[in-house]
């Protein structure tokens, strides 16, 4: 299941822009999007060094802001943070199912429940 | 660096007396707090043109016997959101009733422009970073305040009711 | 013919002035918007601008909080709360601690316009947040309590005006939050304030005020000092003023958890800095006092008494509806308070429903209270520091058909001041500070309590948790405490006992080791049981934990482990 090493683990590149507030997450074409399954896995934290960089233009013009990596395993094919706080920012209130990315259709399965 | 003072430019007639810099046969200089009391025990007790600079953590009390001595008196903004100056400011201006100029230094913003000048500021040493319109557009982009001894020039205050004038009598219940 | 005139109740209104000022704002900080989109200005540099207008932004999305001046509002002002709910968030908003409404899902391209919006029925976010004068709180039976010494809104009127903009007090060491109480039974928690004030009488019945300084939550909860017992009431904003330079000038700003007023007091010691204070009150010049009057009359004028009926204090049919129907006795005696005059009674709509969201209401339920209180109470709202809404004036021969109504809307649980009405921060599932979740596990106390015969045998019980050290939930307070915390990424909850936020208020003390989350609701099971084995005839959980100490809850919790 799990092949990554110690020191090597996947992550995903996320923001909030700045218009709207909202959890937004870079894909592999270098565009920002609200789903997390929709973001591009990096793998190791060099490669997400290098992707955090290149999106932190998008600071700088004011299109997102406080971007990060966060990190991420695969869960049954999602793409899942594996820190309690990131999977809540990614995939909403765990107290309000309709108010989950799930049901917001930014998110596939059904893992609001922590 | 730029200073505006009324709302407009102008020319910055002090120089800063730096360390080890002597005060001896020089006008229109501010001094460091620290090195005022030596500075003005060989000043002329007639003679004008000396300012000094207070770092925002002094206690204004170690100016107040000087005031009438000083022409200008500096405060420091060590980043925006140190606050301490404000309060340094009106307690020179007010409290103390110094009628010299109060210069604001540092890392203040434009939004804070209105507030200084309220507290008692009236002379802003700035980098040019912002247009002086930028500047002078924030004296009065909230053109009302509540504290009617903060007022100053433009600045709406409420108009004295006579008490009680909406409804019958003031009443607590 | 038939047109609805919607009753405005007697409270603060704006002239001409507070419109200027307040639209002024709203252009200001539309501006400041414009300003950060463009570059102008840092996000660094921009978000002490949009804090001080109330916006955050939290683990998903911005966030406003929304002023309710301490804690009152209008029938018309909670419907436009409904529809900026339903316009620019997902239909609903949360009250917090202190008589405000948050947004959890707003814009920052549309925040203007809420504010906009807000401004169009005087209200506002200004000074919701950051480290200026937060919104000024009281005990939200104010105008209304039986044990009230007089109105105390009239003062935090003029404490609003005096501390809004204040041109040398919005750039402090921390926040600033203030409190105050016309009534010796303090609702109002002023003892946890930076501030708080408590209205006395002297003999000739002149008011005066005792000035508590350095109460306060977060991470070092300490209980405020007095350091005046009797300020004239027209000393109080000159007083005011003196305390704040003296913060200002000297509070620390090298280190942010030690930046409020608390550590300073404790630092100085409480008589160094009532010293101090003093000092600077000496100095301060006497020319506005004889203004502040004036303006207190005039703003006096404004919460006149709502023109009471004179009715019967005695009704035969709530009486007999008491013993007849169970359900209505226990929501009578949990959520409704005696009001100071006969006849009529302090109705309270628990936004704590068995299993709910504590604090959270719909635009729906907005806006049912607010045709409620159309009809029964003045047009008159108010926002409590235990995240409910009340209805100040309410006729006791109404209080049959108020029930129902509340009832139909899912307002109605008995549980006011008992185990269900839990008081909690957003937590982890909206906070970004958070270190767990404090939602789920109110909602999951609340469910296991969720027998109201149960909860009212158990009796008054102030159960309040945070999702941090913060304590916006007030955990440090609550007679039972709980404060999530996060162990190697795992949320783990900790227990305080005894504590209290009234005239009497203490902290709690932590019980012992933490819970895990699958833990903690049986753990608080435990403890009411243990209660209810060792109470005397009578006595109240707070009573008792403070006659035996946390012995036998430990006792209880842990033994065998
Ligand atoms: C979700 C966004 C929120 C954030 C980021 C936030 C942040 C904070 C922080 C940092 C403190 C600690 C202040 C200190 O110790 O100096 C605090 C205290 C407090 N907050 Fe919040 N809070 C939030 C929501 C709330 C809510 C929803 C309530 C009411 C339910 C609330 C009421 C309070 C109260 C009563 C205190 C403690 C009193 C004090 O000592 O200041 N806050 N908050
Ligand atoms: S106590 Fe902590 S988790 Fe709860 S709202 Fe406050 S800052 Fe957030």
């Amino acid at each position: 299941m799990n092949d990554k090493t110690e020191d090597c683990s996947e992550y995903v590149v996320t923001a909030n822009e700045v218009l709207s507030g909202d959890t937004v997450f870079r894909n592999l074409q270098d565009k920002w999007v609200r789903g997390i399954d929709d973001a591009a896995v990096l793998k190791c934290q060099d490669s997400g060094f290098v992707a955090l960089g290149d999106a932190q233009k998008d600071e700088h013009a004011n299109i997102v802001m406080g971007a990060y990596l966060v990190e991420v395993s695969r869960e049954s094919g999602a793409i899942r943070p594996v820190h309690i706080r990131e999977r809540i920012r990614a995939l909403g209130p765990t107290v309000r199912a309709d108010l989950a990315q799930v049901a917001q259709g930014f998110s596939t399965s059904e893992v609001v429940d922590l | 660096m730029p200073v505006i003072e009324n709302n407009a430019f102008v020319d910055d007639v002090w120089s800063n007396l730096h360390e080890g810099d002597s005060a001896r046969d020089r006008s229109m200089i501010i001094v460091p707090l620290a090195r005022l009391e030596e500075v003005l025990a060989g000043w002329p007790e007639d003679h004008r043109g000396l300012g000094v600079d207070v770092p925002n953590d002094a206690d204004i009390a170690v100016l107040t016997p000087h005031l009438a001595r000083l022409d200008i008196v500096t405060l420091n903004f060590p980043g925006f959101a140190d606050g301490r100056a404000f309060s340094q400011a009106r307690s020179i201006r007010h409290t103390e009733h110094f009628t010299g100029t109060i210069r604001a230094r540092g890392g203040f913003l434009p939004d804070q422009y209105g507030f200084l000048l309220q507290s008692g500021v009236d002379s802003f040493e700035v980098s040019d970073r912002f247009s002086l319109a930028e500047w002078v557009r924030h004296a009065g982009s909230v053109p009302a305040t509540y504290q009617r001894d903060y007022a100053t020039g433009g600045l709406a205050t409420r108009p004295f009711a006579e008490a009680g004038s909406r409804r019958e009598q003031p009443s607590f219940g | 013919m038939n047109m609805h005139v919607t009753p405005e109740p007697n409270m603060y209104r704006y002239d001409e002035f507070d419109r200027k000022f307040v639209d002024a704002r709203v252009e200001q900080f539309r501006d400041q918007v414009a300003r950060r989109l463009d570059g102008t200005i840092t996000e660094d540099e921009f978000k002490p601008m949009r804090l001080m207008n109330g916006l955050y932004h939290q683990l998903h999305a911005y966030m406003l909080r929304v002023a309710v001046p301490y804690g009152t509002m209008s029938a018309r002002q909670l419907n436009v709360l409904a529809d900026i709910a339903d316009k620019y968030d997902r239909g609903y908003g949360h009250w917090t601690t202190r008589q405000n409404i948050q947004y959890n899902w707003v814009r920052l391209e549309e925040t203007a316009d809420i504010l906009d919006m807000l401004a169009g029925v005087e209200m506002h976010a200004i000074q919701t947040s950051g480290n200026c004068i937060r919104n000024t709180t009281t005990d939200p039976y104010a105008g209304a309590a039986a044990d009230e010494l007089a109105d105390p809104r009239p003062v935090c009127e003029l404490i609003r005006q005096w501390s809004s903009l204040h041109p040398e007090f919005t750039y402090l060491p921390r926040k600033f939050k203030i409190a105050v109480t016309g009534s010796p039974n303090d609702r109002a928690a002023v003892k946890v304030h930076d501030i708080g004030l408590r209205m006395h009488l002297n003999e000739a019945g002149e008011r005066g005020w005792e000035v508590l300084v350095g109460g306060g939550q977060g991470r070092t909860p300490m209980v405020a000092v007095t350091v005046r017992d009797w300020l004239p009431e027209a000393d109080l904003l000159p007083y005011l003023t003196a305390i704040m330079r003296v913060y200002n000038l000297v509070g620390r700003r090298d280190n942010k958890y030690k930046a409020r007023i608390k550590i300073l007091v404790h630092e100085m010691g409480a008589e160094a800095f009532s010293a101090a204070v003093e000092r600077e009150f000496a100095e301060a010049s006497r020319e506005t006092l004889e203004v502040d009057a004036r303006e207190l009359a005039r703003i006096s004028s404004y919460f006149a008494a709502p023109a009471f009926e004179t009715l019967p204090a005695f009704v035969p049919e709530i009486e007999e509806r008491k013993l007849a129907d169970r359900g209505f006795r226990q929501w009578l005696t949990a959520n409704t308070v005696a009001h100071k005059v006969p006849g009529y009674t302090i109705v309270n709509a628990s936004f704590k429903p068995a299993g709910g969201i504590p604090g959270d209401a719909t635009s729906e339920q907005m806006r049912g209270v607010a045709r409620l209180a159309e009809r029964y109470s003045f047009g008159e709202v108010r926002v409590t520091h235990a995240q409910n809404l009340t209805m100040p004036h309410v006729r006791t021969r109404d209080l049959i058909e108020v029930w129902q109504q509340l009832r139909d809307q899912g307002l109605a649980e008995a549980n006011i001041g008992l185990i269900g009405d839990i008081i909690s921060c957003p937590g982890l599932d909206y906070c970004a500070l958070a270190t767990a979740r404090s939602i789920p596990v109110a909602q999951e106390i609340s469910a296991r309590f969720a027998d109201i015969r149960k909860q009212h045998d158990v009796g008054p019980l102030k159960l309040n948790i945070s999702g941090c050290i913060n304590a916006c939930g007030h955990h440090h307070v609550g007679h039972i405490g709980i404060l999530g915390v996060d162990k190697k990424g795992k949320e783990f909850y900790q227990i305080t006992l005894g504590g209290s936020s009234t005239e009497n208020s203490s902290i709690g003390k932590i019980l012992g080791p933490g819970f895990g989350a699958d833990e903690i609701a049986g753990a608080i099971e435990t403890v009411v049981e243990t209660y209810l084995n060792v109470r005397e005839q009578g006595e109240e959980f707070l009573q008792t934990y403070r006659r035996l100490g946390a012995a036998p809850f430990k006792e209880a919790l842990y033994a065998g482990n």
